[in-house]
């Protein structure tokens, strides 16, 4: 091949990687710069320059691209400066998702005419929208902040780095309590987890009302069919703590990847709780019940009154577990988010 | 002990990059095309590869310390780079904070 023409090539290679404004000038010089070595070279090794000069000549000289790179700054998609403002937005989308999906899913569940199979795909359903959201949601942002990175002026990016310096101890957030490891609640936990795992799934039959009625004792059944389909749930987030437990202290204490899966395990909870909540009775009151409390010598108000408050029991228990989780979800989240984002949002 | 030689390249790149900037500028007291600015560079001991050399030229001459200007030069075109007054008056400026720097360097080493 003619010398020229791959100097030719070489140069065109490189151009197409840079942008339009200075593509002719910063070709001319890399021509005039590689004639200049190529006749070095020649001068050096005594010879007139052939192709296998022109090819070592290009090679020492780099790829196309790695010297396209080296006129160009450096081409961010988000840059430095503004990435910890695209983690705060991204942070913030995250939590908005998950209410939503939490809210949509237990709006659609609130049907009493649904199957049992309907539950869990109603669950299957929300993961899948909340991971289609989260992507859509993430794109979307990364392309907002690309235009962002590409049309602000260096000026105020060195404004948004300024406020890194401009900083006061005395608003540091305080160590919140998932960053301080109680290995004595962590191993209470684990034992509380294993109790529960062994009693609703080897012991269920056992599960109910003991009473000692004319000498003897007497067990009644309350559970409802339909808490047998929950059980399955139940018992893997039960499981699912006792991993998460053991995670936090076998590290030795709480990683991001530990918190993250508490933040997991209590959106988890906090569904389950709720479908539970909304759905259909879990204590069936059978006959037996009936008969027990009229074993007791109550009067009729009393006695009903018991046997409406034994029939929500489970449903007040359940509220307040959903109410405990979503605050437990929702504090570290406002205040490592929601705080982090306004009380430090940049000056105008 | 490659990783080791690895590590020791990449520092030493890095410091090298530090003062390119000044050993450049020094050398473009009188009029110079990028090629030959190379050679000067590399007879004084201080090796630069032209995908490091031409773009900093370029962003010199951004920053309003050099002039450039095309000359056909014999066979071909060239472009040629001088200091202009704001980079003569930069360069003795970044001459002291180099000596500076080197004394700070040398009392801690």
């Amino acid at each position: 091949m003619e010398i020229k023409e791959l100097i030719n090539r070489y140069v065109a290679e490189v151009g197409h990687h840079l942008p339009d404004k200075n593509r002719a000038d910063i070709e001319q010089e890399i021509r005039s710069m590689l004639e200049d070595a190529l006749e070095d070279r020649a001068e050096k090794e005594g010879r007139e320059p052939d192709e296998e000069m022109v090819v070592a000549l290009l090679q020492a000289n780099g790829a196309p691209q790695r010297l396209a790179a080296s006129y160009l700054p450096p081409q961010y998609l988000v840059g430095p400066r503004l990435y910890p403002h695209f983690l705060n937005a991204f942070k913030i989308l995250f939590l908005v998702l998950t209410i939503v999906i939490l809210v949509t899913t237990s709006i659609s569940l609130i049907r009493t005419d649904l199957e049992p199979t309907d539950y869990g795909l109603a669950i299957l359903r929300a993961f899948s929208n909340f991971i289609n959201g989260g992507l859509i949601g993430f794109g979307i942002l990364a392309i907002a902040f690309w235009v962002i990175q590409r049309s602000l002026p260096e000026a105020r990016q060195t404004a948004i780095l300024k406020e890194w310096e401009d900083w006061d101890p005395r608003k540091l957030e305080p160590v919140s309590e998932l960053q301080q490891f109680k290995i004595g609640s962590l191993i209470a936990e684990i034992i509380i987890n294993l109790i529960a795992i062994i009693i609703f799934n080897v012991y269920i039959d056992h599960v109910g009302l003991y009473t000692f009625y004319n000498g003897n004792w007497q067990f009644i059944p309350v559970l409802a069919p339909i808490f047998y389909t929950y059980l399955p749930w139940m018992t893997l987030l039960w499981a699912l703590s006792i991993v998460q437990c053991v995670l936090v202290l076998r590290h030795g204490g709480w990683q991001p990847v530990t918190r993250r899966f508490a933040i997991g395990l209590d959106v988890g909870t906090a569904l389950l709780a709720l479908l539970m909540l909304i759905g259909a009775p879990l204590i069936t009151l059978s006959p037996e019940v009936s008969t027990l409390f009229q074993s007791l010598d109550l009067n009729d108000f009393t006695r009903g009154q018991a046997e409406t408050g034994l029939a929500i029991l489970p449903r007040m228990i359940l509220a307040i577990i959903l109410v405990v989780t979503i605050i437990e979800l929702i504090q570290p989240l406002y205040n490592k988010f929601i705080r982090g984002v306004f009380l430090s949002a940049p000056k105008a | 002990m490659m990783e080791d030689n690895h590590v020791l390249d990449n520092i030493v790149l890095e410091l090298r990059r530090g003062v390119l900037a000044l050993a450049v500028m020094s050398q473009l007291q009188t009029e110079q095309y990028g090629y030959s600015l190379m050679k000067v560079l590399a007879d004084n001991g201080l090796a630069i590869d032209q995908g490091t050399l031409y773009p900093l030229l370029r962003r010199l001459e951004t920053q309003g310390l050099l002039d450039s200007l095309w000359r056909v030069d014999g066979a071909r075109p060239r472009r040629y780079y001088i200091l202009n007054a704001d980079g003569k008056r930069m360069l003795p400026l970044l001459s002291a904070e180099w000596k500076k720097l080197a004394e700070l360097v040398e009392n801690i080493l």
